[in-house]
């Protein structure tokens, strides 16, 4: 018998037929794990949390309510900002949010909030309230917002985008099931990615859609198509209608009437524009933050064996995690751009060890899987 | 200020297309499961993007996805306490006398197969069906030489005893040889 115990795997293994991978699946985890790479780098347990030293609990209303809330009166959020547990700590306050976070962006006014369960709620000064669910997945959990505006959106659990705006407390997307203008839509929604004041882009197999929050309108975008499974089209960031956008070949920014920019460095899906949209900050394993007028790379934290640009206060200043060393305290760090000078905002921990999953950054996905 | 590492998506992706199908293929005979097979090889295949910017080319980025697989698949059956008696109250049941066709040959060995320890498994899977020496098997195992070697000639030994009644399925089941 000429048969072999090779030749009876290789039969078995032939007989079997497998999904396709989603390399788009792929690569945000895997950026998401680029991101909290420091959380695993080091040894030993982590001891006991150093967090910013608050100047009292702030309790927040229940979930009752708490629609309408005004703007005037809404929280001071454009400061340093981590949630562990059901805490959010934002500069010298720390709001008790009554719900475990996994995952959380800001706006102007107060922040919108995922817990391990997919249920949204949009903590405000008014209080915490339910406003919806999006898919407790962690691979597919994603809260988008406009820092510096009052519109955050997720997917809901039926995948159609949803947008709530905590000025007004209304949330929801004017567009029904049907399709605008070239087939753009709500349906088959493959990944939202991110809020420009009131214009939200996302994507569906056809390409880049934006889409007009206040009124439903929505059109193609007029860039390169989306391809799935390339860098071509996806959206990292938008701000002040400057769209930063991955590429096969790198990073480009489309700029409202000038020609698009090239980053000199840099790559990836992940990332945030500066309010005014003239700096790029790139996940990345070490500060990556570019202007974008001209794609240079501006030097920042370099005495950092580990730091991750990951989110902008304003329009020049930046937000980082960072590690001098491997045995140095877990710090966030406040940069300022292009002057490339930091300051510690706070210290997360005394080493990066194990958080146990249970903290989390304002970029809205989790931190661990 | 030094470069950070690139992870070139496109690179990763042409990686993950050219590969998978063959990725696949082997963490389903480590895991005896479609579902399971995928969950493997995304998880694989996270590590590899993570890692991609130090692979460099490549051949290393399959060697390190085949260890992933490796290391992750033996840690899971730890961890979840799944072990190699999967099926230990309803043994695989024997061929028939006369019941020799192939299909059920097979059939029966791949129940023997699944109910090897998974380090044993996927030891013989990388040596027979990876075609790796043992010092490739042992770099995607984490494990010394010596240790695959072991591995090795338990599990074919345990094959060799559950065929005992069928010499015909017993000769597919090499003796073991010096590793290469």
């Amino acid at each position: 018998m000429t048969e072999t115990l090779k030749q009876l795997l290789h039969d078995q293994a032939d007989d079997v037929r497998f999904d396709a991978v989603d390399v788009d699946t792929l690569v945000r985890a895997g950026q998401r794990r680029v991101r909290r790479r420091g959380l695993a780098v080091g040894a030993g347990a982590l001891a006991t949390a150093a967090v910013v030293s608050g100047v009292g609990l702030t309790q927040l209303g229940g979930d009752g309510g708490a629609t309408g809330v005004d703007a005037a009166d809404g929280l001071t959020t454009a400061s340093v900002s981590y949630a562990r547990g059901t805490v959010i700590h934002a500069g010298s306050d720390t709001l008790e949010v009554g719900h475990p976070v996994r995952a959380y962006v800001r706006t102007s006014i107060g922040y919108v909030v995922a817990d391990p369960d997919g249920t949204v709620w949009s903590v405000t000064s008014a209080g915490t309230t339910r406003v919806g669910s999006t898919d407790p997945d962690p691979d597919r959990m994603r809260l988008v917002s406009d820092t510096d505006g009052t519109v955050a959106g997720w997917l809901d659990t039926d995948g159609h985008p949803v947008f709530l705006d905590q000025a007004s407390g209304e949330s929801g997307f004017p567009l029904g099931e049907e399709s605008g203008e070239d087939g753009a839509g709500v349906q088959g929604v493959r990944e939202l990615y991110a809020v420009d004041a009131t214009t939200a882009y996302w994507s569906d197999a056809g390409g880049v859609i934006r889409a007009e929050i206040s009124t439903g309108q929505v059109e193609r975008f007029d860039g390169p198509p989306a391809v799935e499974g390339t860098d071509d089209g996806y959206v990292i960031d938008v701000e002040v209608g400057h769209v930063a956008q991955a590429r096969n070949f790198g990073t480009e920014i489309v700029v409202p009437g000038g020609d698009p920019v090239r980053l000199l460095e840099g790559g990836g899906t992940q990332g945030d524009l500066s309010h005014d949209g003239r700096w790029l900050a790139q996940d990345a394993d070490e500060a990556m933050v570019f202007d974008t007028s001209d794609g240079s790379r501006v030097p920042l934290a370099g005495d950092y064996a580990f730091a991750a640009a990951f989110e902008w206060l304003d329009d020049s200043r930046v937000v980082l995690i960072a590690q001098r060393s491997q045995a140095a305290p877990v710090q966030l760090l406040t940069c300022t751009v292009p002057a490339g000078t930091c300051e510690v905002s706070a210290e997360l921990a005394p080493s990066f060890a194990d958080f146990d999953g249970d903290i989390a950054l304002p970029v809205g996905e989790p931190l661990e899987d | 200020m030094p470069h950070a590492p690139r992870r070139d998506r496109s690179e990763f992706g042409d990686f993950v297309a050219a590969r998978s199908p063959a990725l696949h293929r082997a963490a389903y005979l480590m895991v005896g499961e479609v579902s399971l097979a995928q969950d493997l090889v995304q998880e694989a295949l996270i590590k590899t993007y993570v890692a991609w910017p130090r692979l460099r080319d490549v051949g290393n980025a399959e060697a390190y996805t085949r260890k992933a697989i490796t290391t992750t698949a033996i840690s899971w059956f730890r961890r979840k306490g799944w072990n190699a008696e999967r099926s230990t109250d309803t043994p695989p049941e024997r061929i028939q006398p006369g019941h020799a066709d192939g299909v059920a040959q097979h059939q029966w060995l791949w129940q023997c197969l699944l109910e090897l320890p998974v380090r044993q498994r996927a030891a013989i899977v990388l040596r027979y069906y990876e075609d790796l020496s043992e010092a490739q098997t042992a770099e995607a195992m984490g494990c010394a030489v010596g240790t695959v070697k072991s591995q090795v000639s338990a599990g074919l030994a345990k094959l060799r005893d559950r065929l005992g009644d069928e010499p015909a399925l017993a000769e597919l089941i090499p003796t073991l040889s010096s590793g290469r």
